[in-house]
């Protein structure tokens, strides 16, 4: 009898044990149950590939790469994105540098699914798109993954079929603007030519599979200069390829194409999701430029408006989804927050509320351990130290959960 | 990094103001030629510490022992050679910055290497070196120098008269030479956008293969033993 209790002691000891082991933390962590895991967890894997022969992926991968059905089971693992969407989408900026010139040297483009971004999509599904456009507020600190939560939606946004409407990053032209000229149509105000004309060369990059299926015709004629008119009717990408050809009018052309945009999509042709990176750039009292070395207030800048405009609620069939940084901020180096309410300010706040706030937090354990995980797979990180539990524990303590700080950590490693 | 921090001269001043008469065993960034020669060096590292064994321990134990200083850490990514590197590098005691450069040219190392390794095919894979600190130790290994010359006067003459290096003098060779070649580069007025930290890495590169500056630099010093081999005797005598 006592031999019996013992026994079921010791194995209800022993469960308990393997409770413990079995945590995702746990696991994610150790090396010797990966491939038991990938099997374990990743159930969607093997019926995709009934036909070939099971691919046993690592347990920080995830082989969905559809961000449509990305779900909790996918948590902290890294979906890798085709490499002919990339270009599509992200060839004109819209991947953070650094994280860019990784993706050269790994030869793929991996981003880890992470809960806000499961946050966006859960919302965005529930959203009733006959009311006014919903706006998504992603705020955290420098280097928690903004601007890799954004790139998540728009490859999100590129395949659940939304017009997107992407700015890669503000101040690109709100403070380090190629070549500012005097507007002709709003006197007073200054263009930014060049830069608009770049960023409709990359909306019709990322939009090209829609213009050409939708029947999307500009609904008046527009009148540049004496010569150069634009028909009532005439198929949009003409309205976007002049202002490609005349990047002297591009501003304008943005402004207008923004408010076809808006009009389409109130009528019911199209669904928009608009993603603009370091929204808060808007707002910051300067427009200083390069060559010129002016400060010119931001009310002057053409290109600032249709942006404004845009990320307005008084339109429907349409998804905002903004970023506040520090880096946007008028003073990047002393933003005291990385809080919404601080780097809106007040004309920003009036002009966003009300809006969602999704806070982007740093890395969990599991979460490191992922990252780790990865970048000793691309051989990120090749210190044999760095394989050892010790050093694990090293860089997770260094970095503080921050994705950025960890890049760094492991460059010379 | 916090580095930085530990360097700031206020926060020196603050400790080397404590005094060490009436200070437990340990102290921080004190100047170690107050040291008496009592004071043995410290085993700041968990690996070497787990390696003594409990004699030592206790022979320690009652002695007391130098503050490591800031460039002896016990972290697991911690490297000897590479630390003394840093000195190479190092202007003007401005240690945080040269601990930068070494760490970007280690950077620039792996981003080569590690694309070349992706985009090779799974045979050529293997042949591929990746780790940047193996490059340096190979480096390293490969331009110490077996031989040197030394000036030595006979008849009001002065021979250069070759002379067997020990493995300290060789290693300190190996990096002057490695950080003086470094640092040869065109006028300023034809910066090309070739930084310090792109030809160490070229560098360490190269000389992990037996080419390059520093390899060639080697392979002269042992010519001119070689030639001068006639005059070895007057190393002894008078």
């Amino acid at each position: 009898m006592a031999l019996r209790i013992l026994h079921g002691e010791f194995l209800s000891h022993h469960v308990g044990v393997m409770h413990h082991l079995l945590t995702p933390e746990r696991l994610l962590s150790s090396v010797a149950a990966r491939p038991a895991l990938s099997t374990l967890i990743d159930g969607n894997i093997s019926s995709a590939n009934e036909t070939s022969p099971p691919k046993i992926l690592s347990p920080f991968r995830t082989g969905e790469s559809d961000p449509q059905n990305h779900s909790e089971s996918q948590l902290g693992r890294h979906y890798t994105i085709p490499e002919d969407i990339k270009q599509t989408i992200f060839k004109h900026g819209g991947l953070p540098k650094k994280f860019d010139e990784l993706t050269h040297v790994f030869t793929e483009t991996s981003i880890m699914v992470r809960k806000p971004f499961l946050e966006i999509k859960d919302y965005v599904k529930k959203i009733d798109f006959n009311r006014p456009a919903v706006r998504f507020v992603l705020y955290g600190e420098t280097g928690q993954g903004k601007s890799m939560t954004l790139a998540h939606v728009v490859h999100y946004g590129f395949n659940a079929g939304f017009l997107l409407v992407h700015v890669p990053w503000v101040n690109s032209f709100m403070r380090k603007s190629k070549d500012i000229s005097p507007s002709e149509s709003k006197p007073g105000m200054l263009d930014v030519p060049i830069n608009a004309a770049a960023w409709l060369v990359h909306f019709r990059a990322q939009n090209q599979h829609l213009l050409q299926k939708l029947d999307f015709k500009t609904s008046k004629s527009y009148q540049y200069g004496p010569r150069d008119t634009i028909d009532a009717g005439a198929p949009i990408e003409e309205l976007i390829e002049f202002g490609v050809g005349r990047a002297k009018y591009a501003c304008d052309v943005v402004e207008d194409l923004l408010r076809e945009v808006k009009s389409a999509s109130n009528s019911g042709l199209f669904k928009t999701m608009v993603v603009i990176d370091g929204f808060n750039g808007l707002f910051s009292p300067f427009m200083k430029t390069l060559r010129m070395k002016k400060k010119v207030i931001h009310q002057r800048c053409t290109l600032a408006l249709p942006f404004l405009e845009i990320s307005r609620f008084d339109w429907c069939n349409g998804v905002v989804v903004l970023s506040v940084d520090k880096h946007a901020h008028t003073d990047p180096f002393n933003a005291e927050s990385a809080l919404p309410l601080y780097l809106l300010g007040k004309e920003g706040w009036e002009h966003l509320d009300p809006f969602i706030p999704i806070n982007v937090e740093e890395y969990n354990t599991a979460e490191t351990n992922s990252a780790l995980d990865y970048y000793i797979d691309r051989r990120w990180i090749q210190h044999p130290g760095a394989q050892s539990e010790s050093g694990r524990a090293e860089l997770r303590a260094m970095c503080g959960g921050n994705g950025l700080e960890l890049l760094k950590l492991c460059a010379p490693l | 990094m916090s580095f930085k921090f530990l360097q700031r001269p206020s926060f020196l001043h603050n400790v080397s103001c404590l005094g060490f008469t009436n200070c437990p065993r340990v102290y921080q960034f004190m100047n170690y030629g107050r040291f008496p020669p009592s004071f043995v060096e410290p085993v700041y590292h968990p690996d070497k510490f787990n390696k003594l064994n409990s004699e030592e321990v206790k022979e320690l134990m009652h002695k007391n022992v130098k503050p490591p200083t800031t460039s002896q850490s016990a972290s697991v990514f911690h490297d000897p050679h590479l630390e003394k590197l840093v000195n190479f590098v190092m202007k003007s005691g401005r240690k945080a910055k040269a601990r930068e450069i070494i760490k970007e040219a280690f950077e620039k190392i792996k981003r080569a290497q590690v694309r070349k390794y992706h985009l090779a095919n799974d045979s050529a894979k293997l042949k591929i070196p990746t780790n940047p600190l193996e490059i340096f130790h190979q480096a390293l290994q490969n331009c110490k120098p077996v031989l040197t010359v030394t000036p030595v006067k006979r008849g009001g003459v002065v021979y250069k008269v070759p002379v067997a290096l020990d493995d300290t003098k060789a290693t300190r060779m190996a990096y002057k030479w490695l950080v003086e070649t470094s640092r040869e580069h065109e006028p300023r007025r034809n910066h090309t956008g070739v930084f310090f930290s792109d030809r160490l890495a070229k560098e360490l590169m190269d000389a992990s293969d037996n080419t390059g500056k520093t390899i060639k630099k080697k392979v002269e010093l042992h010519k001119l033993c070689e030639a001068n081999k006639a005059y070895a005797h007057y190393r002894w005598g008078k």
